[in-house]
């Protein structure tokens, strides 16, 4: 049997959020990229909420964009429905959503990879990771898929999302699959087993589905968009496009008493499933049992596209049976004739536990091999494009022999998401939070740009056009803060003046009539970052607290065993998550500051670096720290290769 | 410090209790070949099977010419001992020479002396104490009087750092509400009102408050030091002391040898508490009640570490100030001040004991010429006329920096510490509170709450940072 052979730099597996995102940023930054999805027609699929955004994941979109991404274009192109969240708040809470055409983003998306040069999209169902190991180095070399077809490559990119080993549950009725009307990817998952990965479980869910023909509108409060939308990329202008309205009913206790009555028979309860699930998105049995004390619970009916009667039951999310499911709705508000035309389910999936990555996404054990996206513990649209992009781009760097891109907590939410997967792991499907930003009156949405575009430019990541618009703005920004230095409003020089509460930039424009030529967007910069020196000010005073933790750099190859007195406890979670800094290790948790003590005086010591070499070398780079491995370990030829594969399956 | 942290296994040992002379004195040894060092120095002894900490009565051999001496050892045989690994307490005789001999004996044995503060970051490293703990070990030892030990022993048992901990806890709580707010700000849920913020928030700084005060009240806690004034009879010694210290302490008469027992004042020069002792007049004694009198104030003299050499003016004049300390005066005391060395000519000097003296001239508003003596070096003063006090204020704190370095010691090194976190914390939950009052969005609110967190957290040594620990374990003293 011959094999057909692709050669390409890079594979991405998996064309969700994730992997379009991986894909098109390491193409754009010229390796010869292809992505291969078991479905051309579910590239960029939204599984559930048809909707980007929310308070930080909003964030990660402005910086996803910021970054040369698609999200923020796609969004932008596809939203039916925007809305600044928070808006009541500081800027740093803003944070854009946007209600989006599902089928209308997943063309979109789908249309923007197949233009994108370097980069091949395929329909191709992997059935096994190829690897090599030389000299007890195990790297990725390709990959084989279903139909005797093998791609070779540098770097392989495993964005499978939830269709590991996937289980749906509708009550009782249990479907392999990772998504309603797919299946699952086995090939894949005893690849990871048998090169030893750590494997675990999570669960999650999605609601029903109605269809707006049998829904009272009329009857319930309607949730317009807001009047002055504002789009998620920065090369985006304006949105122009109509907008539609969501709608806001709730249950009640006749609902909670139909769930309650059936809770025996909701797998969640029943025992059928005892995966974790997210705490901050329960299925409404789980709020029903854990908020016994509240009478109802929010329900948003949120339109799935202009071409499309389907309504997505945002607050809903259940595995209970189908006459269940029917029963609910006949009992809410507006909803009591709706046709349930998707029922919600519960899905259960392998993951693989992050801290087996380094920062970069590159695996701490398989060289060249990268995860991203749900495959890591995370949910969430968002924090998959974030991922999916950090291991498209590092996947080059790494091609070129350049060190990984790892945006820093204080530079990204992006930065944050990276942090927490690789240094703490985590015991449910990870969402990003405003609150794990400690910094997060630096990271807003409106400064994504300031913070990482010229970044992504000087990496290949963003193309001369965005950096031109930011350099101009860059600019803009200068001639406004000169303007305003020169005037004078009560004796008070301008942007003291600014500062005052009650001042706004028309008032400035008012006492100096040529800042009225300044873009709206680098006035806004102009005046938070008057308004909030101070704020500003004193989180960098923190940044530089902790950046002096973060300059204390720890070897790949650090040996913690040979630090007699720390607890064994400490040698083994140092050992696992082998952090790049000091800074990176105090986060790990259960590690005391006796335990940092410790290994700063060793590594200030020059001790405890005896320990093998082979192990740590590969990724065990950060930013600021150069990857010389990559280019040697490259050249050994395919004769050579010491292919493990599975046998095809039947 | 960080070498130190880098070796815990080495057997090192030093004095573990106070450097006076006492009754009890302590060696301590910890490390690794701990129980083998003490095999080597005691005689017979056999290290029992025990795991458990035991008390054995052993005769140290210390060489000629000590010879043998008995003491009680106390032996922890396995980690489970203060410092982490396996420790021996030698308790015996307080006398110093004795206890130094011990250690030397125990170096011979292949311990190494201990760095300055090195058994208790061992303790630290092993978990055993936290960080305001830690420093209150040092407080505990070098307490000067017992306020001191109070305050000291207070932190040890964790009384400063449980309030902290508990308003971190309430405050963590508080943030997480908060956070709640702000994340979930599509959930139908009003997760807390600004009321309860700001009565959160001012319990919190209630505490804080109270937590600063204790703590900052112990940063003047520094060990006091004594000054003794000497001088012949009337010379104007107790004049001097009262214009020092504002108010009239000593009985001042023109009767020469008023001053009968030793008098003294405590008050602050520069920032630093020194006792200044006002002593009997320096003549022969005429009787057993002279003669006691005079007794107590060479005691003191012992103990004081700068010497006020006071001299009329009107005798000083055309005197160096250096001959007064070379045994020249009219008294019994050469004895004494012959030890004494002049390093210069300015009136300051070194006592080869590495105190030091100050020359005086006293009642300068009764001679012409008082600028001839300060040229010849004397202090120029006037206890009457308030002249020269300043200078000798001066002249005092700069010896005393010579010889303490600056005023920071002993338990005060928490508050040193505190002078920086908790006020970082006192000032965070205050901009916190503004940040409520002025409506400014839970997320300054927030975001003060956590530069307060992270600033207690230093406190009770939950969040780590290296430049807290590099201070506060360089401050330690030897042993402890």
């Amino acid at each position: 049997m011959i094999d057909t052979t692709y050669d390409y730099d890079i594979i991405v597996i998996g064309a969700g959020h994730a992997g379009t995102e991986a894909a098109a940023a390491a193409a754009r930054m010229g390796a010869r990229t292809v992505l291969l999805t078991t479905n051309l027609d579910t590239v960029g699929q939204m599984s559930c909420n048809p909707a980007i955004g929310g308070v930080a994941k909003g964030q990660i979109v402005r910086e996803v964009d910021a970054l040369g991404g698609l999200m923020g274009l796609a969004i932008d192109a596809c939203g039916i429905q925007f809305r600044m969240l928070n808006c009541r708040k500081g800027p740093a809470m803003h944070s854009p959503r946007a209600q989006a055409d599902k089928r209308g983003y997943q063309a979109f998306i789908k249309h923007l990879i197949e233009r994108q040069p370097g980069l091949d999209l395929r329909q191709e169902t992997v059935e096994d990771l190829l690897t090599e190991t030389v000299a007890g180095r195990t790297r990725v070399v390709g990959v084989r898929v279903r139909g005797d077809a093998v791609y070779r490559a540098r770097s392989v990119i495993l964005t499978t999302g939830t269709f590991l080993q996937a289980v749906m549950h509708t009550g009782t009725a249990t479907t392999a699959g990772g998504r309603a009307g797919e299946g699952t990817t086995g090939g894949i998952s005893g690849a990871l087993a048998r090169l030893g990965f750590e494997i675990d479980r999570f669960k999650t869910g999605t609601p029903a589905r109605l269809s707006a023909r049998g829904i009272d509108f009329a009857s319930l409060e309607a949730q317009p968009g807001d009047a002055d939308p504002q789009p998620f990329s920065f090369l985006t202008d304006r949105i122009e496009r109509e907008q539609l309205p969501c709608h806001i009913t709730y249950t009640n206790d006749a609902v909670h008493e139909v769930i309650r009555k059936n809770l025996h028979r909701a797998p969640m309860y029943s025992g059928q499933i005892n995966t974790r699930g997210p705490r901050y998105c329960p299925s409404i049995e789980d709020k029903v049992v854990r908020f016994a004390d509240k009478d109802q619970h929010q329900i948003f009916l949120e339109p799935e596209g202009r071409q499309t009667e389907e309504v997505y039951v945002n607050g809903v999310s259940t595995s209970l049976p189908r006459d269940v499911q029917d029963e609910i709705f006949r009992n809410i508000r507006g909803c009591e004739r709706a046709l349930i035309m998707r029922y919600g389910y519960a899905v259960e999936y392998d993951f693989c536990p992050p801290t087996q990555l380094w920062p970069s996404l590159e695996s701490k054990s398989v060289e060249g091999l990268f995860f991203a996206g749900q495959i890591n513990g995370t949910t969430g649209y968002e924090e998959a494009a974030g991922q999916g992009l950090i291991a498209g781009a590092n996947a080059a760097l790494k091609l070129r022999g350049d060190e990984p891109f790892v945006p820093g907590r204080d530079e990204a939410y992006i930065g944050v998401l990276l942090d927490d997967l690789v240094t703490r792991g985590t015991d449910e499907p990870y969402r990003m939070f405003t609150s794990r930003a400690e910094y997060r009156l630096l990271l807003r949405q409106d400064n994504a740009d300031r913070r990482l575009t010229a970044c992504g430019f000087e990496l290949g990541l963003v193309d001369a056009d965005r950096h031109r618009r930011l350099t101009d703005k860059l600019a803009a920004m200068e001639r406004a803060r000169s303007w305003l230095v020169e005037t004078r409003v009560d004796q008070v020089r301008g942007d003291v003046y600014l500062r005052r509460p009650e001042v706004d930039w028309q008032v400035m424009v008012g006492h100096e009539p040529k800042l009225a030529e300044i873009d709206a967007a680098a006035a806004q910069q102009v005046v938070y970052d008057i308004k909030y020196a101070g704020y500003v000010d004193r989180q960098q005073e923190e940044i530089d607290r902790h950046r002096r933790l973060a300059d204390k750099r720890i070897p790949a190859e650090f040996d913690y065993a040979a630090i007699r007195p720390l607890r064994s406890e400490a040698k083994q979670k140092l050992a696992k998550i082998r952090p790049l800094t000091l800074d990176q290790a105090q986060r790990i948790s259960g590690i005391t500051p006796a335990d940092i003590t410790l290994v700063m005086a060793h590594l200030v010591g020059g001790r405890a670096t005896s320990g093998s070499a082979g192990g740590g070398g590969s990724g065990a780079t950060n930013v600021g720290q150069r990857e010389s491995s990559a280019a040697t370990v490259s050249t050994t030829s395919p004769a050579d290769t010491n292919v493990i594969a599975d046998e095809p399956r039947e | 410090m960080i070498s130190a942290a880098a070796d815990t296994r080495t057997t090192i040992v030093a004095i573990a209790s106070s450097s006076a002379p006492a009754l009890r004195g302590i060696v301590r040894i910890a490390g690794e070949d701990a129980v083998g060092v003490l095999a080597a120095m005691a005689s017979g002894f056999v290290a029992s099977a025990s795991t458990r900490p035991y008390r054995v009565d052993v005769s140290l051999e210390l060489g000629a010419p000590l010879g043998k001496l008995a003491a009680a050892a106390l032996v922890w045989p396995t980690s489970r001992s203060y410092t982490g690994s396996p420790s021996v307490e030698l308790h015996t005789f307080g006398s110093p020479p004795l206890l130094e001999a011990i250690v030397a004996a125990a170096v011979r044995a292949g311990a190494r002396p201990a760095g300055p503060g090195e058994f208790t970051m061992r303790a630290f490293l092993a978990g055993r104490i936290d960080l305001t703990q830690a420093e209150a070990v040092l407080g505990v030892i070098d307490a000067a009087d017992r306020d001191q030990l109070d305050a000291a022993l207070d932190q040890l048992a964790g009384n400063v750092s449980r309030p902290l901990r508990s308003v971190r806890d309430r405050l963590l709580d508080l943030l997480a509400d908060i956070e709640a707010g702000l994340d979930f700000v599509d959930e139908d849920i009003r997760f807390i009102e600004d009321e309860s913020v700001l009565s959160e928030l001012s319990g919190a700084a209630e505490v804080i408050g109270e937590a600063k005060a204790q703590l900052t009240g112990r940063h003047r806690a520094i060990a006091t030091v004594d000054i003794i004034l000497r001088g012949l009879p009337n010379v104007g010694k107790s004049s001097l002391l009262n214009a020092l210290a504002g108010e009239t302490v000593a009985i001042v008469s023109d009767e020469a040898g008023t001053t009968r027992d030793v008098v003294w004042h405590e008050l602050e020069i520069e920032g630093r508490p020194v006792r200044l002792i006002d002593t009997a007049g320096q003549e022969t004694p005429r009787d057993a009640i002279m003669r006691e009198s005079q007794r107590v104030a060479r005691d003191s003299q012992r103990t004081a570490a700068i010497t006020l050499v006071c001299v009329d003016a009107d005798v000083a004049v055309g005197v160096d100030p250096r001959e007064l300390l070379r045994g020249n005066g009219p008294d019994e005391t050469a004895d004494e001040t012959s030890r004494d060395r002049c390093e210069d000519t300015s009136g300051v000097g070194t006592r080869c004991d590495g105190t030091g003296w100050l020359a005086v001239a006293t009642r300068c508003d009764l001679v012409e010429r008082p600028d001839e003596l300060a040229a010849a070096g004397w202090i120029v003063t006037s206890g009457r006329e308030g002249q020269g006090l300043e200078a000798l204020r001066q002249a005092i704190a700069g010896e005393l920096d010579r010889q303490f370095g600056l005023p920071e010691r002993g338990v005060s090194a928490t508050a040193a510490r505190c002078g920086d976190s908790i006020v970082r914390a006192e000032r965070a939950i205050g901009a916190a509170i503004d940040a409520v009052s002025t409506e400014a969005g839970h997320e300054w609110v927030a975001g003060e709450i956590r530069v307060a967190l992270a600033a207690i957290g230093e406190e009770t040594g939950e969040i780590y940072t290296d430049d807290i620990l590099d201070r506060v374990f360089s401050r330690f003293c030897i042993g402890k």
